[in-house]
């Protein structure tokens, strides 16, 4: 992890103009139906996903398309120290748009007389927490094999292939193929809900360890992508 | 001592084996050396470069820097590159990219801010335009920003690809004056170049690379001081002067003649005062010589005999 | 010194630790999941369920309606409205303030009958199938949801049935969406 690195992708994300745009409406939305429906309480925020999905987007593929790849592998800079950067980035990013969002939304909740209580609050924060580090870590992987926003497309395919194959699977009866696509399915939205670790019940350690496996091989594959990957130089001579 | 830069049978291939970039190329560049490399485009220098900059991976061979793997930490630490063609995030202004790359380097960070104005003036970008954004830069400004980053952190080994392309006459003295100062300094450069002028004036030594091979290395004369060929014009018409007489003046002098042409001849000399004494021994043998200049066109000579197969 | 040309040193070092943690969770995550898919876990259930006696007098005192949520531990909608709606914090919440929420969980495969009062309540409501909710408020009919239509529709549901409750609604009227999961006892 480089802070250099860090600091420098953040600072990226934050002066393009159509991501900006991008997440002040995700960001907004949400807000403006908590204040026509207090009633729906926090669960007008969703998890977080499309911010956190217009923040990572390109978050490799696009350093790998335009070039700027053979200048920062020129210095000191190990790629796995690279890749974990931008998967930092990301993921503080979301971080902070999530947990904000969250606080402004319960704020304009008690302010519509609908105040949600401070365990549901926290709950909701630390799903968004967790969701925006796995869906990061998801998308370094898809990020690292294609160029430009190749991992959008990537993220596209592999999610309605879990479908389809769910999809099949109860048409056909074959609860192999539907486990597979749920479990595609579970590995391209790594989340933990909180609530079911913190209830009263067991607790989900087959939730926990799918969370936990997806992001280090998504991380892991992603490292070993980068280091044997060719950057290609070209150029005329 | 270090070892500096050894290639040895460097092989690569593109496209399973149908396109080879480089042919077991072998080279061996001394520390404190100015090495150039030329050649026509798609002969391998590309791949060279990456190579050696361990971008690329090559098939067979070893290429070391002072001992080491090429992309080893250590190495990378005391590296600079001017890449062809300078990417960077636009929204970045020019003192923000030479800081970034400045903590990239791992150089320390209170020495930051003076070593990035430092750069910026050592490249002769004006204290302004560190803080214009880079979008804003003219291909010129950012060709001296690239070069400026190259150097951040006195580097020991030094690769620029073009450097010159699309400066203006005022950076490329500007930049030869910066080569002759990290000569001085030993530091080793690695240079690939279209502009044989340049080239032929900077470098100690020049590779010519062709189908992905090296097909010669001359010792280029960088200095004035060292021993070169001088062609010599003389006025037209008159008697022409006899290759006896031209030989015998030269060898009074201590040159040797090496052509003779009908206005023209070319001699070896080894140093300045043996050129001083040959022009004069001409001028009082009766040769109306009206202009003396080192003789050009050495390199390009290189391009032709390549066309025709190795020399 | 590390072997000239390798890639094994310097910028591009194998990670090896972050591949042996993930192969290590890899392995934890297809036992935790062949294991749950032979016992599957309790799902943490946030409503606060009441016990069947003394419902019916909470609910005369505060003036909530009783929402008896009729289920079985084999039946696997029952699982999926517990997980999506009963395990939301936020729903949960809501589910047991504005309800007096009754659990009458159905033993019969398991056990071979039922306790009295289960089998009371499944006869008086007639349940033939699982899972049924039924929102229950003096002097109205019950209301009744067969099957798990989803989450959006129950939660649409149980907010419309609350409603109801509250202005009265006429006899005869019984809501029953259409497509939904339900499993027959």
């Amino acid at each position: 992890m480089n802070e250099a690195l860090i600091l420098a992708m953040l600072r990226q994300r934050a002066a393009s103009p159509v991501r900006l745009v991008l997440l002040a409406f995700l960001f907004g939305m949400p807000l403006l139906v908590a204040v026509g429906a207090p009633a729906i309480g926090l669960s007008v925020l969703g998890d977080g996903y499309g911010m956190i999905l217009v923040l990572a987007a390109g978050m490799i593929g696009q350093d790998l398309s335009s070039g700027v790849l053979q200048l920062l592998f020129a210095r000191p800079v190990t790629r796995s120290s690279y890749v974990l950067s931008r998967w930092i980035a990301v993921s503080l990013a979301g971080v902070a748009l999530c947990t904000l969002q969250a606080l402004f939304c319960a704020l304009l909740l008690t302010l519509r007389s609908a105040q949600p209580e401070m365990r549901t609050l926290l709950l909701v924060i630390g799903d968004n927490v967790l969701l925006a580090f796995g869906l990061a870590a998801v998308m370094t992987l898809f990020s690292s094999l294609l160029g430009g926003f190749g991992d959008l497309a990537i993220l596209l395919v592999v999610t309605i292939t879990g479908k389809v194959l769910e999809a099949i699977a109860q048409f056909a009866n074959s609860p192999i193929m539907g486990r597979i696509g749920t479990e595609i399915g579970i590995f391209v939205l790594p989340k933990i809900a909180l609530a079911q670790v913190f209830g009263s019940a067991d607790v989900p350690w087959f939730m926990l360890a799918s969370y936990a496996s997806t992001v280090t091989l998504c991380l892991a594959f992603a490292i070993v992508v980068m280091n044997r990957k060719e950057l290609s130089y070209a150029s005329s001579g | 001592m270090s070892a500096g830069i050894v290639v040895e049978s460097l092989s690569k291939t593109y496209r399973g084996g149908m396109v080879r970039a480089l042919d077991h190329v072998s080279l061996t560049i001394a520390p404190g050396e100015v090495f150039g490399v030329i050649g026509p485009n798609g002969a391998g220098k590309t791949t060279l470069f990456g190579c050696l900059l361990g971008f690329l991976r090559p098939d067979s061979g070893t290429v070391t820097i002072d001992g080491q793997a090429v992309d080893d930490l250590s190495v990378r630490a005391v590296t600079g590159y001017l890449p062809e063609r300078l990417v960077m995030d636009r929204w970045m202004r020019g003192r923000e990219f030479l800081a970034y790359h400045h903590a990239l380097a791992r150089l320390p960070k209170a020495d930051r801010a003076r070593d990035v104005d430092a750069a910026l003036a050592r490249v002769g970008l004006e204290a302004d335009a560190g803080g214009k954004p880079v979008r804003k830069y003219s291909r010129g400004m950012l060709q001296r920003l690239g070069l400026a980053q190259a150097l951040l952190g006195h580097p020991r080994w030094l690769f620029l690809d073009e450097p010159a392309s699309g400066v203006d006459p005022a950076g490329v003295v500007l930049f030869r004056r910066l080569l002759a100062e990290l000569k001085g300094r030993g530091v080793t450069v690695l240079l690939n170049s279209h502009q044989l002028d340049q080239v032929e004036r900077v470098c100690d030594r020049v590779a010519y690379v062709s189908k992905g091979r090296v097909e010669a290395i001359e010792t280029v004369s960088a200095g004035a001081g060292a021993a070169r060929v001088l062609r010599v014009r003389w006025a037209a018409g008159g008697t022409p002067h006899a290759r006896e007489v031209l030989n015998a003046i030269a060898e009074r002098a201590g040159a040797a003649l090496e052509s003779v042409g009908a206005t023209e001849a070319r001699f070896a000399v080894a140093d300045d005062q043996a050129a001083a004494r040959l022009l004069g021994a001409l001028v009082a043998g009766g040769v109306p010589v009206i202009e003396a200049s080192p003789e050009e066109g050495r390199l390009e000579r290189l391009f032709l005999a390549g066309e025709g197969g190795p020399r | 010194m590390p072997a000239p040309g390798s890639a094994t040193g310097g910028t591009r070092r194998t990670p090896w630790a972050l591949l042996a943690l993930a192969a290590v969770l890899l392995v934890l995550r297809i036992v935790a999941g062949l294991l749950e898919a032979h016992h599957p876990p309790d799902i943490a259930d946030l409503v606060v369920w009441r016990p069947i006696s003394g419902s019916e007098g909470m609910a005369r005192v505060t003036g909530k309606p009783i929402l008896y949520d009729f289920t079985a531990d084999w039946c696997p909608p029952c699982r999926l409205m517990k997980r999506e709606v009963f395990a939301d914090p936020e729903q949960a919440r809501k589910i047991s303030v504005l309800y007096i929420p009754v659990r009458v969980l159905d033993r019969s495969r398991e056990d071979g009958r039922n306790p009295p009062d289960v089998a009371a309540l499944q006869t008086r409501y007639r349940i033939d199938g699982f899972p049924t909710l039924v929102v229950v408020s003096p002097g109205n009919q019950p209301q009744v949801l067969n099957g798990y239509p989803g989450r959006k529709q129950t939660i649409a549901w149980l907010e419309s049935a609350v409603g109801k409750a509250r202005l009265g609604i006429r006899p005869g009227s019984v809501t029953t969406p259409g497509a939904g999961d339900s499993i027959g006892r």
